[in-house]
C-alpha cells in the first residue's frame, strides 16, 4: 500500500493542471516540479526505510474470480521507481524554462503528471493487472506528448504512428495477461515465473516479448522511436529515452529466469542485436539532432536486449541505470542547443555551446560517457557486456558497436563545433535560462557519480557481481578512443557529409532496412484491407439495427399519448396478458 | 453504544423526521430544510453505523404480543443509509423559492415512507410505506403550482390503482402469513390458481411504481411535467423503493415459489429493456429521453431479479444503488439547464463551452448508464450479465447487452450536441446544484474505479436477508 501513495501527490498535480484554468497557468509548472520533488522525497524514504515485500490489493471480484492489483517494494523494483523519481523533478525544471509560450504549460504539465504517475505505478507493480493499467497509461501519454505540437503536421503523424505500433504491443500484452490469468488463476510475477514450462506459458511470453518490442522500439518494430523526436525536447528526454522506452527491457529483465527456462533468450538476444546495428548505422550518417540521438537511444537498448540474452542480469543493469543518466543529459543539451540557436536541428548548421559554457561543458560529460571512456559511467555499461559476451562473434559485434558508438557521438559533438568558426551560420544566439542549465549540471553530476552504482547496486540487489580485470577496462577504453579519433580526424576541419560518401560505403544498407519495413507495411496494410472490408458489412449491419430500432420507436411512440385512460386500459391488458399466460402454461 | 444509538436513536430520528413532516412546517419555514437535511443526515450515519456493526436482525414493534413491524438487519441498514445520502443530495438540488415550508413537509414524508418500506417486516407497514411515498409525491408535485397538476392527477389515478391492486392480491395470501410478517408463506393448504393469481396482481400492483412495462406508460408524461427535483425523487428514490418491495414480496414472502415467477420477470426484463431504449431513442425532450433512460434501466434491475440467485440480486442491487445516484445527478444537470429554459437535444449545444462542469458531469453519468468503464454503471451491468451469463440465462444477457447497444445512440446523440461549440454565454450554476453534482460524480467515479467495497457489503446484506 505504502508504495502507491507515491502516486499521490503527481495525481493530484494533474489533477490541479486540470481543474485551474484560466489565471494559473504560470503556477501548473510550479505545482508539477514541487509534486515530483514530493514523490521523490517519498522514494527516498522508501528506499531507506521500508522492507520488502509484495501487498496486493482486491479490485474487485466476480463470480468467484478475484482481480487483485499487487505492488511491491522489491529493491529493483526500487531502484526503478529511484531512477523515474529522480529525473522527474530535473525534467520538470527544465520544461519551465524551455516552454516561452506558456498557454502551453496547462497541458504539457498535465500530460507529464500523467505520464510520470503511470511509470511509478509501472516501476511498483508485480502482477500483470497493475501493469498493464500503468502499461497503458504509458502508451497514451507518449501518444499525447509526441503529438504535444499537433498543429504540425510531422508531430501528428509521428504521434499516429507510434500509438499504432505501440497499441500491438498493448494487445499482446492483454492476450498474454489473458491467456495467463486462465492458465494460473493469477497474474502474479512471482508466482508465475514459478511455473514450469507449459504450451500456455510459451504463448504467453511470446506475447510479452512481442508487446516487448513494441513498447521498447526494437526490432521490427523500431521505426517510430527515431520519428518521436517530433515532440518536445523535455518530452524526448523523460520518455523516449530514459523511461518509458525502457519499460519493456525492465519486464525482460525481471522476467530473464523464464525466459531462460522457455529458450527464449537467443531471440532477444539477436532482435536487440539487430536493433543496436540498425540504430548505430543510422547515428553515423543522420543530421537531425535529436534523431541522432533517438537512434543511439535505439542503440543502447539493443544493448540491453543483448545483455539479457546474454543472460547478463548485472550488465542489463549495469546499462540500465548508467543509461538513464547519460541520455536524459544528452537530450536536454540537444534542446538547450537548439533552443538558443533558434529551433534549429540540423547538426551542420548549428553551434555547440548556445552561448553558454555550461552546455557545452555538460554535453563532453554526457559525449564521454556514452562512448564509454574510464572514468564516466556509461563505461560501466560497456564493458559490463563486453565482459559477459558468450563468444567471439558477439564479442567482435561489441566491440564494433563501441567502435560505431565512439564514431557518431563525437561526429554529433564536433560538427556543430567547428560550425562556430563558419561565417555562413553567423546569427544572434538565444541565451540560456537557469532552469535549464540547471538539470543539466545535476544530471551531469549524476554521470560522474554515476560510477558508484558498480559499488553498491550488487549487495543492494542480490545479484552476483561482475568481475572486472585491468586488461578488459583497458581495452574497452581503447576501442572507445579508437572511434572517437577517426570522428576527429574526419570532421577536425568542419567538414560534414563525408561519412556517407567515403569511408562508411556500408551506411547504406540502412535502404534495405527500409525496404523491408515498406514490404511488411505493405503487407499488413493489405491484411488492413480485407477486414475493413468485412467491416463494412458489420457496418452495415449495426446501421439495420439502428435504423430497425428507430423505426419501432416511432411507432411504438403512439402508445403514450399523454391519456391517462390508456395507461389505466393498459395496466389491465398487462394483467390480463400475464394471466393467460400463466394460464395456458399450467 | 452503537447498538443502543441504532435501537433508539432510528426510530427517534425517522419519529423526527414524521413530526417535522406533519406539524412544524410553515409556509414560509426557511429553516425546515436545514431540519430536514439534517435529520436524514443522522439517519444515513446512523444506517452506516448498523452496517458497520452488521446487526443480524432485531425486531422493533409488535404490541402485546402481535408480530413486529419493523426489522433492522444488514440490508435495511443499507438501504436506510443510501436513500437517506440520496434524499439529502435531491434536496440539495431543490431550489423551489415558494413555499419552502410545505415542500420539505412532503419530502419529509416521502422519505419516511421509503424508510418505512425498507425497514419493513409486515406486509402492512411495507403496503403503509408505499402508499406514504407515492401520496405524499403527488402532493409534492402539487405544490409547484398549476401547471404540474397534470402530471399530479396522472400519478395519483395511477397509483391509488397500483396500492388497490396490491391490496387486494395481499387480501388472497392473507390467511397464510403468519400475522403478515415478511416472512416465507406456508404452502401447506394455499392452492396453485390463489397464489398465481396474488403473485400477479402483486407484480402488477409493484410493476406500476417501479416501470415495468406495460405498467409505466404514466412515467414519461409524470417524469416531464413533474419540477427536476422531484422528478429525481421519482426515479432516485420511488422507483428503488417499489423494487425493494418486490425483493421482499416475491424472494421473502413467496420464497419457497420464486422459480415459478422468475420466468416472469425474465419476460418482463427483457420486454421493459427494449421498450425504454426504444422510446428514448425518437426522444427530443432531454428530461423524457432520461425518463425512458430510467425505465430500461428498470429492465436490468429486473434482469438481476430474473437471475433469482443471490449472485443476480447483489448485482441488481448494485444496480440500484449505482443508477439512484447517477439519475440524481443527471435529472439536477437537466433541472438547471430547464431552469434556463433549455430542454430540446439541439439546444443543449455548446453546453461545454458555456458551462464545463455541467457538461462533463452530464457526460459522465450518461455514460454510467450506458456502461462504460471505469464507472459505476459498468460494474452494475457487468454484474448483471456475468450472473445471467453463469446461471445459463445467455437470452437474457444478450438482450441486456444489445440495449446497451442501442443505448449508447441516445446518450451520444446528446454529449454530441453539448461538444458542438458554440459561443454563446456562460451559464453559472449555483453552489448547492454544484456541490449535489459534485457528490454523485464522486461516488460514480470512485465506486466505479475501486467498486469491492460495495459489492462485498451489498452481496453480505443480500445474503442475511435469506438467513
Amino acid at each position: 500500500m505504502m508504495e502507491l501513495f507515491v502516486l499521490v501527490p503527481v495525481l493530484l498535480a494533474f489533477l490541479f493542471c486540470l481543474i485551474f484554468r484560466d489565471k494559473r497557468i504560470r503556477s501548473t509548472g510550479y505545482v508539477s516540479v514541487i509534486a515530483s520533488l514530493a514523490s521523490l522525497a517519498m522514494v527516498i524514504y522508501m528506499a531507506l526505510f521500508l522492507q520488502q515485500g509484495t501487498q496486493s490489493i482486491d479490485w474487485f471480484s466476480v463470480g468467484g474470480y478475484v482481480f487483485s492489483l499487487q505492488v511491491t517494494s522489491a529493491h529493483i523494483n526500487m531502484m526503478l521507481l529511484f531512477l523515474v523519481a529522480l529525473i522527474s523533478p530535473l525534467i520538470m525544471i527544465y520544461s519551465l524554462g524551455f516552454f516561452e509560450d506558456v498557454s502551453e504549460h496547462r497541458r504539457f504539465y498535465a500530460e507529464m503528471n500523467l505520464f510520470a504517475a503511470s511509470m511509478m505505478l509501472f516501476s511498483i507493480s508485480a502482477n500483470f493487472l497493475s501493469m498493464i493499467i500503468a502499461w497503458e497509461g504509458l502508451g497514451i501519454t507518449s501518444y499525447l506528448l509526441i503529438g504535444f505540437w499537433y498543429a504540425k503536421s510531422e508531430a501528428a503523424r509521428a504521434a499516429r504512428e507510434s500509438i499504432s505500433i505501440i497499441i500491438i504491443g498493448d494487445v499482446a500484452m492483454l492476450a498474454a495477461l489473458i491467456i495467463l490469468f486462465n492458465a494460473y488463476g493469477t497474474t502474479s510475477f512471482y508466482s508465475i515465473s514459478a511455473q514450469p514450462i507449459s504450451y500456455p506459458l510459451y504463448a504467453a511470453f511470446l506475447l510479452v516479448v512481442l508487446a516487448v518490442l513494441t513498447k521498447s522500439a526494437q526490432f521490427p518494430f523500431s521505426g517510430w522511436l527515431p520519428k518521436a523526436m517530433e515532440g518536445p525536447t523535455p518530452v524526448s528526454a523523460f520518455l523516449h529515452s530514459s523511461t518509458m522506452v525502457k519499460a519493456g527491457v525492465f519486464l525482460l529483465i525481471l522476467f530473464i529466469p523464464v525466459l531462460l527456462k522457455l529458450g527464449l533468450l537467443p531471440v532477444i538476444l539477436l532482435l536487440g542485436a539487430i536493433t543496436a546495428g540498425i540504430g548505430v548505422l543510422n547515428a553515423l550518417s543522420g543530421k537531425h539532432i535529436k534523431r541522432i540521438l533517438a537512434y543511439s537511444t535505439l542503440e543502447d537498448l539493443g544493448l540491453m536486449l543483448v545483455a539479457v540474452g546474454l543472460n547478463a542480469v548485472f550488465a542489463a543493469i549495469l546499462l540500465f541505470v548508467t543509461q538513464t543518466f547519460y541520455k536524459a543529459l544528452l537530450f536536454l543539451d540537444a534542446g538547450s542547443i537548439s533552443r538558443a540557436n533558434g529551433e534549429e536541428y540540423d547538426i551542420t548548421k548549428l553551434r555547440e555551446s548556445g552561448g553558454n559554457r555550461l552546455i557545452f561543458i555538460t554535453a563532453v560529460i554526457g559525449v564521454l560517457s556514452i562512448a564509454g571512456i574510464f572514468p564516466f559511467s556509461g563505461f560501466l555499461g560497456k564493458v559490463g557486456l563486453e565482459v559477459s559476451a558468450n563468444s567471439i562473434y558477439t564479442y567482435i559485434f561489441l566491440v564494433l558497436v563501441e567502435i560505431g558508438t565512439g564514431f557518431y557521438i563525437f561526429r554529433w559533438l564536433f560538427i556543430p563545433m567547428k560550425n562556430s568558426g563558419r561565417m555562413e551560420i553567423k546569427g544572434k544566439l538565444k541565451s540560456t535560462p537557469v532552469s535549464m542549465i540547471l538539470p543539466q549540471v545535476l544530471l551531469a553530476l549524476f554521470v560522474i557519480g554515476g560510477i558508484s552504482v558498480y559499488f553498491f547496486l550488487p549487495s543492494y540487489l542480490g545479484i552476483k557481481s561482475l568481475s572486472l580485470s585491468y586488461l578488459r577496462v583497458i581495452a574497452e577504453t581503447i576501442f572507445a578512443i579508437a572511434g572517437t579519433l577517426v570522428a576527429y580526424y574526419i570532421y577536425r576541419r568542419g567538414q560534414t557529409v563525408k561519412v556517407s560518401k567515403g569511408l562508411f560505403v556500408f551506411v547504406h544498407s540502412i535502404d534495405g532496412i527500409n525496404w523491408f519495413y515498406l514490404k511488411f507495411a505493405a503487407f499488413i496494410e493489405a491484411i488492413s484491407k480485407f477486414l475493413g472490408f468485412l467491416d463494412y458489412f458489420v457496418y452495415m449491419l449495426f446501421y439495420l439495427f439502428g435504423f430497425l430500432s428507430l423505426w419501432v420507436g416511432k411507432r411504438l411512440r403512439n402508445l403514450v399519448n399523454g391519456n391517462v385512460n390508456m395507461y389505466a386500459a393498459w395496466i389491465a391488458i398487462g394483467f390480463a396478458l400475464i394471466l393467460l399466460a400463466l394460464v395456458f402454461r399450467i | 453504544m452503537i447498538y443502543q444509538i441504532v435501537m433508539y436513536g432510528l426510530p427517534l430520528a425517522i419519529a423526527a423526521l414524521a413530526i417535522q413532516g406533519f406539524g412544524l412546517a410553515r409556509r414560509n419555514g426557511k429553516y425546515t430544510t436545514l431540519l430536514t437535511g439534517i435529520i436524514l443526515s443522522a439517519i444515513a450515519v446512523i444506517g452506516g453505523l448498523a452496517l458497520y456493526r452488521n446487526y443480524a436482525f432485531y425486531e422493533i414493534g409488535g404490541f402485546g404480543g402481535s408480530p413486529a413491524l419493523f426489522r433492522v438487519d444488514p440490508f435495511s441498514a443499507l438501504f436506510v443509509s443510501v436513500i437517506s445520502a440520496v434524499m439529502v443530495i435531491i434536496l440539495l438540488i431543490s431550489n423551489e423559492e415558494e413555499e419552502k415550508g410545505i415542500f420539505n413537509m412532503f419530502f419529509s414524508l416521502v422519505a419516511v415512507g421509503a424508510l418505512v418500506v425498507v425497514l419493513s417486516d409486515s406486509i402492512l407497514t411495507l403496503m403503509l410505506g408505499l402508499e406514504l411515498v407515492s401520496a405524499s409525491t403527488v402532493l409534492a408535485i402539487l405544490n409547484g403550482g398549476k401547471r404540474r397538476v397534470e402530471a399530479a392527477v396522472k400519478l395519483f389515478v395511477v397509483s391509488s390503482i397500483a396500492i388497490s391492486i396490491f391490496v387486494f392480491a395481499l387480501s388472497l395470501v392473507m390467511p397464510y402469513t403468519n400475522g403478515f410478517t415478511i416472512a416465507p408463506i406456508s404452502m401447506g393448504g394455499i392452492s396453485d390458481a390463489l397464489l398465481s393469481l396474488s403473485a400477479i396482481l402483486f407484480v402488477t400492483g409493484l410493476a406500476i411504481d417501479a416501470g415495468i412495462v406495460p405498467f409505466n406508460l404514466w412515467m414519461a408524461d409524470v417524469y416531464e411535467g413533474a419540477q427536476g427535483n422531484i422528478t429525481a425523487l421519482l426515479s432516485g428514490v420511488n422507483k428503488k423503493v417499489a423494487f425493494i418491495a418486490i425483493f421482499y414480496i416475491f424472494f421473502v414472502v413467496l420464497a419457497l415459489r420464486v422459480s415459478m415467477f422468475a420466468p416472469l420477470f425474465e419476460v418482463l426484463a427483457i420486454i421493459t429493456m427494449f421498450f425504454g431504449n426504444l422510446m428514448a431513442m425518437v426522444q427530443n425532450n432531454v428530461k423524457r429521453m432520461l425518463a425512458y433512460s430510467s425505465i430500461s434501466q428498470a429492465g436490468y434491475i429486473l434482469l438481476g431479479f430474473a437471475v433469482a440467485n443471490i449472485e443476480g440480486l447483489s448485482a441488481a442491487f448494485f444496480q440500484i444503488i449505482a443508477h439512484m445516484f447517477m439519475t440524481v445527478g443527471a435529472f439536477a444537470v437537466v433541472m438547471w439547464l430547464a431552469e434556463k429554459n433549455i430542454n430540446e437535444v439541439g439546444e443543449y449545444k455548446g453546453l461545454f463551452q458555456r458551462n464545463m462542469f455541467a457538461g462533463v458531469a452530464l457526460t459522465i453519468f450518461m455514460l454510467s448508464m450506458a456502461g462504460v468503464p471505469p464507472l459505476m454503471g459498468f460494474v452494475g451491468k457487468f454484474l448483471l450479465f456475468s450472473s445471467a451469463i453463469g446461471t445459463g440465462m445467455l437470452i437474457l444477457a444478450f438482450a441486456g447487452i444489445i440495449n446497451s447497444f442501442i443505448s449508447i445512440y441516445y446518450y451520444g446523440k446528446v454529449i454530441a450536441a453539448m461538444a458542438e461549440g458554440t459561443d454563446k454565454a456562460r451559464l453559472h450554476m449555483r453552489i448547492g446544484l454544484g456541490l449535489a453534482i459534485g457528490l454523485c460524480l464522486v461516488v460514480i467515479v470512485v465506486l466505479g474505479i475501486y467498486p469491492q467495497p460495495l459489492i462485498s457489503v451489498v452481496h453480505n446484506s443480500v445474503l442475511s436477508v435469506f438467513n
